[in-house]
């Protein structure tokens, strides 16, 4: 059974048939949270939910939404699956907007129901924007109106953007698809890490090692992962009885890249010995005895795999998201082919690359034996501006610049230029906190600082009401306060929340226009 | 008294000339091909050219003709460390300054890699993993990291008497370990050895470093003559009476156990050992005689007239 490519009303479309009697079927959007910036983050979330507010409620149906595309899924009746993808395309040009804050209210009761996994690995890749942006909460909802989720429709929910799929008999006749034209959007921008690599920094979680890497997307890198995790598996689970779960795992970023994930958690006190043991697997493959042998057994399992897939509905959504990314996808057999051709040079590529793009989340003493440098945890650079003293009596300051703010003190530095600015809440009780696309961020809080209305205003004055989202007042007991003084020893300064360094490499007049014109316009009306 | 090994063993000091005047190459060359042929103690050798600076101009030479020398890069690797710590001294953690820590890391880092990468590229090679031990109980990387490196090592070469004391160094308390880690790998590792091995001999420096680790003065007095200690230390003395020696560490095994049973109060037990050394005696052992080196002296003195020196 093969996956047929065809075309409906205008829509490219990827078929499996299926004899169950069972109909499953997708759209599947380019556009995903890595689209959005830090100031509207969830709206993808926010737009896709409300597009399927007016379906039907009989029809299983939901939608995912992922880095780089958004895809909506039904089952049912041939009938009742028709009847939501046409409906929903429908909805894009009409969305529902007396809607959107009961929606807005349910995503974000989702998420607060969600397990958020600290992503500081993403933060340091990437900053706060692009695929970086896993690594906050759903920010931007809050402010969301009904202007931003219409442009953020229109823009990204078109005929141009959008493969369909279809698991059934046959294809369904007289199935309408009804988007707005629109061109296909070009992937996020910002894949290159903004941390020189490779670097290390402290693991949120001590007894877990995580370890990411980029490769080339690739029959290659398919292997490698196969191998570098079965041998992380041997030395630290079964030789040295170290660790309970170790291994890696690939996942395709874009046409042209994946990311390799290592983890490996430890038994009690055991967390060096993990971290020595993925230091050694990772430097045999590089430089040392590969086994052929090795190779041609993770060449074999990826390509046994690939020619039992079925043609099922699973299959067929993952190949529509790959067309929709511009990810060629081979018949099985030739892809089966190209994985058990794969051999120990390619392998050692491999680790090469993921080695040397790797942040490695280790605990104790780092990286820095094994050559992985420390991931900074402060700004380069303070601003030189009016200096506002901490109420604490700690040595920490505020400075509000022309260019931007900067809080500094006793082994702390943290600086927010507005020109790259990616959000300010601002709280009505006179809070502000800024975030640079770099992932640092300054909080500016009168309680904490000696600050007047008058800076506050030079500051609102001088951002980007485009990156800005406010926020109610907060009760008196939430206000942060000053830490009484203990003059010895000096309590520790937390280092930043969200720690980032490196220059954005990316100039905001470089990105892709439409990404930043869209926040501006959808604030005008908040 | 001698403590320099290239004045005890005539071939180490062949070699250390050999390798500072214009044949490093062949100097680490034969003593691959002794390694090959069975001869153990590699390192020991490497620990002797190590110590020469004068390795320094000839290893650069040899390194930039050929980058890849394997033994090179490992006499490279154990420049850095020794130079490390010399930086760092001897003395307790909190004697050392920041400057020094700072620059004893940064030898340790890149030794450690070096070594990392000899490692990986022959898995079957012993030394470097030998050598690793030292960088991980510098580089502060820990207990399981440290035992995980012993068990590869061990796992090629059983009998490698520095790993064994390397280790007993790492289960110290004063560097992350506990004395009841540091004994119950100590009698294993002791238990394990074939009579006349110098292996046997980590039992005493177990207790050497337990009893050298003693704040306490009256603790300390008694530690060394409790009747459980001079037991191990008779049985170490017998066992390494026994058997054939080790090529190069028995020096180490006979000074240790001779200076502990003076210490202990078995002096005549002592003279045996002193007897075997002759003239050599390992400045640690020398070191830890302290105040008592007057009394190890008279009774190598009556070991020369009463035996033949080894």
């Amino acid at each position: 059974m093969s996956v047929l490519r065809t075309e409906v009303d205008g829509v490219p479309t990827l078929f499996a048939e299926r004899t169950d009697g069972h109909v499953t079927g997708g759209l599947v959007f380019r556009v995903g949270w890595a689209d959005e910036n830090l100031a509207v983050r969830g709206l993808t979330h926010v737009v896709a939910h409300l597009a399927m507010t007016g379906l039907v409620e009989d029809v299983h149906r939901y939608v995912d939404t992922h880095a780089t595309y958004t895809q909506f899924r039904a089952q049912g009746t041939a009938q009742s699956v028709s009847h939501v993808l046409s409906g929903l395309c429908t909805a894009f040009s009409e969305l529902p907007v007396d809607g959107l804050e009961p929606e807005k209210e349910l995503v974000l009761a989702e998420a607060d129901g969600r397990h958020r996994v600290p992503r500081p690995d993403a933060l340091y890749r990437y900053g706060a924007s692009s695929h970086g942006l896993c690594a906050y909460p759903e920010t931007g909802v809050p402010a969301i109106g009904p202007d931003l989720v219409r442009v953020w429709a229109a823009e990204a929910f078109t005929r141009g953007n959008v493969v369909l799929w279809l698991s059934a008999d046959r294809l369904p006749a007289g199935l309408r698809l009804p988007l707005p034209e629109g061109p296909r959007l070009p992937p996020p921008a910002g894949a290159d890490s903004r941390t020189p690599t490779p670097a290390w920094y402290r693991s949120p979680d001590p007894d877990l090692l995580t370890v990411t890497g980029v490769v080339p997307r690739s029959p290659a890198s398919v292997v490698f992962t196969d191998v570098l995790g079965a041998a992380l598996h041997r030395e630290v689970c079964e030789e040295h009885a170290l660790s309970h779960a170790a291994g890696a795992v690939l996942t395709v970023r874009d046409a042209d890249s994946a990311v390799v994930t290592v983890t490996a958690d430890s038994h009690p006190g055991e967390r060096a010995g993990v971290t020595g043991g993925f230091v050694d697997v990772l430097a045999r493959l590089r430089w040392g005895a590969l086994l052929d042998e090795e190779v041609a057994a993770a060449a074999r399992a990826a390509a046994d795999q690939v020619s039992r897939a079925a043609a099922d509905h699973e299959t067929v959504s993952a190949r529509a998201v790959g067309e929709l990314l511009g990810i060629p996808h081979p018949e099985p057999d030739e892809h089966a082919a190209a994985l058990a051709a794969v051999g120990p040079d390619d392998v050692r590529a491999c680790a090469e690359a993921f080695a040397a793009s790797s942040l490695a989340g280790v605990a104790d003493r780092g990286l820095g034996w094994a050559g992985w440098a420390a991931a900074p945890l402060s700004s380069p650079h303070e601003l030189d501006g009016r200096t506002y003293p901490g109420r604490d009596g700690h040595g920490t300051a505020l400075v509000v610049a022309d260019e931007g703010v900067s809080v500094v003190g006793p082994g702390l530095r943290s600086t927010v230029r507005y020109a790259d600015l990616v959000l300010m809440t601002s709280y009505a009780d006179g809070g502000r906190h800024l975030v640079g696309g770099d992932g640092f961020g300054v909080e500016v809080e009168p309680t904490l600082f000696a600050i007047d209305g008058a800076a506050l205003a030079r500051i609102d004055e001088a951002v980007d009401l485009a990156r800005v989202v406010r926020a109610p007042a907060r009760a008196a007991q939430d206000l942060p306060q000053p830490r009484p003084a203990e003059p010895d020893p000096p309590a520790p300064v937390p280092p930043p929340a969200v720690p980032h360094a490196a220059p954005d490499l990316t100039p905001a007049a470089s990105r892709p226009g439409w990404r930043d014109r869209l926040p501006r316009l959808g604030r005008r009306s908040s | 008294m001698v403590h320099d090994y290239c004045e005890i063993f005539p071939d180490l000091a062949r070699l250390r000339d050999r390798a500072t005047q214009g044949d490093l190459r062949g100097a680490l060359g034969a003593m691959d091909r002794a390694g090959l042929a069975g001869v153990v103690e590699v390192d020991r050798r490497l620990w002797v050219l190590a110590g020469e600076a004068g390795v320094d101009e000839p290893l650069e030479r040899l390194l930039a003709a050929e980058p890849g020398h394997r033994r090179g890069r490992t006499l490279r690797a154990l420049r850095l460390l020794v130079r490390g710590w010399d930086i760092r001294g001897t003395a307790t953690a909190e004697h050392v300054t920041t400057a020094q820590f700072d620059a004893f890391h940064d030898h340790l880092r890149r030794a450690e890699q070096v070594l990392l990468r000899l490692c990986a590229e022959d898995p079957a090679d012993p030394e470097p993993w030998a050598l690793r031990l030292v960088t991980a109980r510098g580089l502060s990387l820990g207990i399981p990291e440290t035992r995980r490196r012993y068990t590869r090592l061990v796992e090629l070469d059983r009998h490698h008497v520095e790993a064994h004391q390397h280790l007993v160094q790492s289960l110290c308390p004063k560097w992350g370990g506990s004395w009841d880690a540091l004994f119950e790998f100590a009698r294993d590792c002791a238990d394990a050895a074939p009579d006349g091995s110098a292996q046997v001999g980590v039992l005493t420096t177990a207790h050497l470093e337990r009893w050298a680790g003693e704040d306490d003065p009256e603790l300390r007095d008694g530690y060394l003559s409790d009747p459980d200690v001079v037991a191990d230390l008779e049985e170490v003395s017998d066992r390494l009476l026994a058997g054939e020696a080790t090529p190069y560490s028995w020096v180490g095994a006979h000074s240790d156990v001779a200076v502990a049973l003076v210490l202990a109060g078995r002096p005549q037990r002592a003279v045996r050992h002193l007897g075997v050394l002759g003239p050599a005696m390992e400045d640690r052992a020398w070191a830890l005689a302290g105040p008592r080196r007057d009394e190890v002296e008279e009774l190598r003195a009556q070991a020369a007239t009463h035996g033949a020196y080894r």
